[in-house]
């Protein structure tokens, strides 16, 4: 029984995590209609900035809070950088670009960080019975504050409105003054640094690696499809199922095994309803 | 106050628009007339920043505008009601009103003082503005459009569909820009509308404006709107 609720507490990390990084996706896909290929390289960049920052101060949440920025930054101004160029392309010129990208990155994490694992000891030691590590814990609800943060920018606050009113009717609100890069700015800044906060919060779980943002970016593409494409809450709750999915099924099958069969599960609800779960919310 | 000079528009490789010349002065009510499909509401979406301005030159008060983004013509005295998707549907008729207020940094009483003018929004303020009626869309794009205090208003047929109860509404609005020294430009094919504000009428054909009535005349605005 312990094995079960240890599992279900993995999973519920596991799936934040991905949910995390999926929120990002779907931000940015449903405001600025990007597709972008590279998110998951953002979520590996958040992990090895983090590890770059641990080294050098030696306290992990210091860490993560500069390696989440640096990716926020790095990320919105990758995006950002072509977004005068793009202006009104379609989604599969952005998905060749960010494609370019993240396999840019991927080489550059592998050429500067090299192919080993880069590892971090979590920052909070010790184990609760039945919950599992006393880290993991703190990392879900890290994770879930983020995004309750996240619900409460974009519905309470002044960026949060005007980042809805563009997402809503993009002409009626440039009509009264908003300008749509200073918030598709904030959008970006605010995606990249979702997955590089994923990233980051993953570090002493799973340490970093080149290829970890190609593993959560097949995951987390796929919420997003299931939960609805620019679908925020959508997305949230195909994370977590997919998480306790993922981690419950290691009971019984490999990891890999679970990964898989929880992706052909995922790909047949878009077989049996193409518009995913969202209306099921 | 509005200047446009030999302007050619259109969207992407459609021209629309060919050699465009007209002018509004603060204080004054130009319509602009003609069948659907001519060109009025490129025309506006010309002026607003939303269509492609080919050549020709676009002023107001003097200045360029031609190079600006539509946000940038909004902060320069553009206000522009569109025919449709002139509001935020998903968003609460308080967000709506609340998006140029943090847009523009403008004062949050502003809010008070569009509530006393629009009573009708006030007791729809927490109601998504999609489920509005026809005229509460309109009263809440013209508030919107309002609070951003515009020297110009560009207003594209903000009677059509509507009862003739909210027509009368519009139509006082429309002229309560006018005394308080705005300049309107106002695509209109309502005869009594049109009679009832206009200080000047240009007729539109294909694309190009080619009459300009100084005075209402309702035989030659007849012919043009095709009725």
């Amino acid at each position: 029984m312990e094995a079960v609720t240890s599992q279900l507490a993995n999973g519920v990390v596991v799936g934040t995590t991905i949910a995390l990084t999926a929120l990002g996706l779907t931000l940015i896909f449903g405001i600025m209609h990007i597709v972008n290929l590279a998110h998951g390289e953002f979520y590996a960049l958040g992990a090895y900035f983090t590890w770059v920052a641990y080294s050098l101060l030696n306290n992990f949440w210091v860490s993560a809070a500069i390696g989440i920025v640096a990716t926020a930054i790095i990320g919105a101004a990758l995006l950002m950088m072509f977004y005068d160029k793009l202006t009104g392309a379609g989604p599969l010129r952005w998905a060749l670009l960010t494609l370019g990208f993240g396999y840019v990155l991927r080489e550059l994490m592998q050429l500067v960080f090299g192919t080993d694992f880069k590892l971090v000891a979590p920052p909070l030691e010790g184990t609760i019975p039945w919950a599992g590590g006393v880290y993991r814990i703190a990392v879900t609800v890290a994770g879930l504050l983020l995004i309750l943060a996240l619900a409460l920018f974009l519905k309470k606050s002044r960026y949060g409105v005007l980042i809805r009113a563009i997402a809503n009717n993009r002409d009626a609100a440039a009509l009264v003054g908003v300008s749509t890069k200073t918030i598709y700015t904030w959008v970006a800044l605010i995606s990249a640094g979702l997955a590089g906060a994923a990233g980051a919060f993953m570090l002493p779980v799973t340490s970093a690696y080149p290829t970890m943002g190609l593993e959560i970016m097949i995951m987390a593409f796929v919420v997003v499809v299931v939960g609805g494409m620019g679908n925020i809450q959508g997305a949230l709750i195909a994370s977590l199922l997919a998480g306790l999915a993922q981690s419950l099924l290691t009971l019984i099958v490999e990891p890999t095994a679970a990964t898989i069969i929880v992706l052909v599960a995922f790909m047949l609800v878009l077989v049996v309803r193409r518009e995913g779960l969202q209306k099921l919310w | 106050m509005l200047k446009v000079q030999n302007l050619s528009a259109g969207y992407g490789p459609v021209q629309v628009l060919w050699d465009i010349n007209l002018a509004v002065s603060a204080g004054e009510v130009v319509c602009v007339v003609g069948r659907n499909g001519v060109g009025k509401s490129t025309l506006l979406n010309t002026i607003a920043g939303l269509a492609d301005c080919r050549s020709g030159a676009l002023s107001l008060s003097g200045e360029s505008i031609a190079q600006l983004s539509t946000a940038q013509r909004a902060r320069a005295g553009i206000g522009y009601v569109p025919q449709q998707r002139e509001i935020c549907p998903d968003l609460t008729v308080e967000e709506n009103l609340l998006v140029p207020i943090y847009a523009l940094g403008l004062e949050p009483a502003k809010l008070s003082a569009v509530y006393d003018g629009f009573a009708r929004l006030k007791e729809r303020r927490y109601q998504v503005a999609g489920s509005l009626s026809g005229g509460e869309r309109k009263l809440l794009a013209f508030a919107r459009i309002m609070l951003c205090s515009p020297k110009i208003f560009l207003i594209d047929e903000p009677t059509e569909g509507l009862m003739p109860s909210a027509v009368v509404e519009i139509s006082g609005l429309i002229a309560g820009c006018r005394e308080e020294g705005a300049a309107v430009l106002l695509v209109e094919q309502n005869l009594r509308v049109i009679e009832a504000v206009a200080d000047r009428i240009y007729l539109m054909n294909s694309g190009r404006i080619e009459l300009t009535l100084d005075k209402f005349d309702e035989t030659q605005i007849v012919k043009y709107l095709g009725v």
